[in-house]
């Protein structure tokens, strides 16, 4: 029985496993009635919210399939079990979090709107990683130190804006489990072989501008009603993001003993991207 | 229109993830008994002046919940394929190679926020902004599969 999220669609919700992390619940907390304050909202800003919030159960359920792809690279790479088992548990939170956002999007549009767009997963291929056991520390790096990273920062954001209790309680549901992910990817690279944090250190510049332009890729509504119910403007959230290379990667990745001086200079110069 | 919420001056919410995530990271993976490869820093939590510290999720080591069910099936024999440490010296890492090793950039993670979908008939299109057209529907858009 998956309980909770009683807006979410019954395909979604049948995708979160009743072992999770929350015993098939999707969150660990009921979250609070949204009744009047959504009733309150226009029409249009109900319609907004409810797409905003469709579009991210879609992207939280393709980001189940990347964690399937984390899951085996750790093991392959004879990660510590808790990383292996916490990457395995990711899949499922991905999932339970593609339900919280469609019973999001349900409580504005007023009704059930799922199931979610089903979008290809991808990775990046890494063609020019040297073996295939870079290649799977840069999934794992890339995927959690780097990408979720960016998505704690994201969520960080937009809850520091979000006035809405039910929005406030969905975003920290999200943001535990991002904090989580992040912390795969930060504790497998503070155990990892010395010559593959050599390696890995020749990698930082392209793997973080990367990633970034996938988040900077982002257009936000610069709507102050918007962000009272989570959705940062985008001033708010790029400056946030650019904020995670300089105070989080540069010396995260310095204190897990890689080489940052390339990172560090390419921050120095703006982190450009072009 | 609601008022933008007024910021106090306080560290940046990057600051605070870093404790958050990255050190705290180290202190979980100490507490299920791993060796650490090298001399972990003594961390530094600082959210006391923090008035929304109490908010962020608890960064305690507990989350890591190496006891998580589903742990997978881990392939307990798969070899450590980590690059072998020979001891070489540290070739470091050229300035002069970064800038150049942008074009080698190449499409990274998809990100898990803020796509916008609309459905042409049963074809889904999910944009990475609400204005596709302004913005060209070039890459920030792609097609999802029917549900």
């Amino acid at each position: 029985m998956n309980a909770g999220a009683p807006m979410a669609s019954e395909a979604t919700r049948a995708r979160v496993r009743p072992d999770g992390r929350w015993r098939g619940a999707v969150t660990h907390r009921a979250l609070p009635d949204s009744t009047e304050e959504i009733a309150e909202l226009a029409p249009a800003v109900r319609t907004t919210l409810a797409g905003i919030w469709m579009g991210q159960a879609a992207t939280e359920a393709r980001v189940a399939a990347s964690f399937s792809v984390i899951h085996d690279s750790l093991s392959r790479l004879g990660a510590d079990d808790a990383l292996v088992a916490l990457a395995a548990r990711a899949v499922d939170d991905e999932h339970r979090h593609a339900a919280l956002c469609e019973d999001m999007a349900g409580r504005y549009a007023g009704r059930v709107c799922g199931p979610h767009a089903v979008l290809p997963p991808r990775r990046p291929a890494h063609r020019a990683a040297p073996s295939p056991a870079v290649r799977d520390a840069l999934w794992v790096i890339g995927q959690c130190a780097l990408n979720e990273t960016f998505a704690g920062a994201y969520l960080s954001a937009a809850r520091e804006g979000a006035r809405s209790p039910v929005v406030r309680a969905a975003l920290r549901e999200l943001l535990e489990d991002e904090i989580d992910h992040a912390r795969i990817g930060w504790a497998y690279l503070s155990l990892a072989p010395d010559g593959l944090r050599r390696e890995l250190s020749q990698w930082l510049v392209p793997l973080t501008a990367c990633n970034l332009r996938e988040w900077r890729k982002i257009t936000l509504p610069d709507d102050d009603r918007l962000w009272a119910h989570g959705i940062p403007p985008a001033p708010v959230a790029h400056a946030e993001l650019t904020a995670v290379v300089r105070d989080i990667l540069v010396p995260g990745f310095a204190r897990a003993g890689l080489d940052t001086r390339a990172l560090e200079a390419w921050v120095t110069a703006g982190a450009k991207l072009d | 229109m609601t008022a933008l919420p007024e910021r106090a001056p306080r560290k940046s919410l990057a600051e605070r993830l870093f404790h958050t995530v990255v050190i705290s990271s180290v202190l979980a993976l100490e507490s299920t008994g791993c060796t650490m490869s090298h001399d972990p820093i003594a961390p530094t939590p600082d959210a006391g002046d923090d008035p929304d510290a109490g908010h962020l999720p608890d960064a305690g080591p507990r989350r890591f919940d190496a006891g998580a069910p589903d742990a997978g099936a881990r392939d307990a024999g798969a070899p450590d394929a980590g690059a072998p440490d020979a001891g070489a010296p540290d070739a470091g890492v050229s300035d002069a190679g970064m800038i150049e090793d942008i074009p080698f950039c190449e499409p990274g993670w998809p990100t898990t926020k803020a796509m916008h979908c609309t459905w042409e008939g049963d074809v889904a299109i999910c944009c990475s902004t609400l204005f596709p057209l302004d913005a060209g529907l070039d890459e920030r858009c792609c097609v999802g599969e029917e549900p």
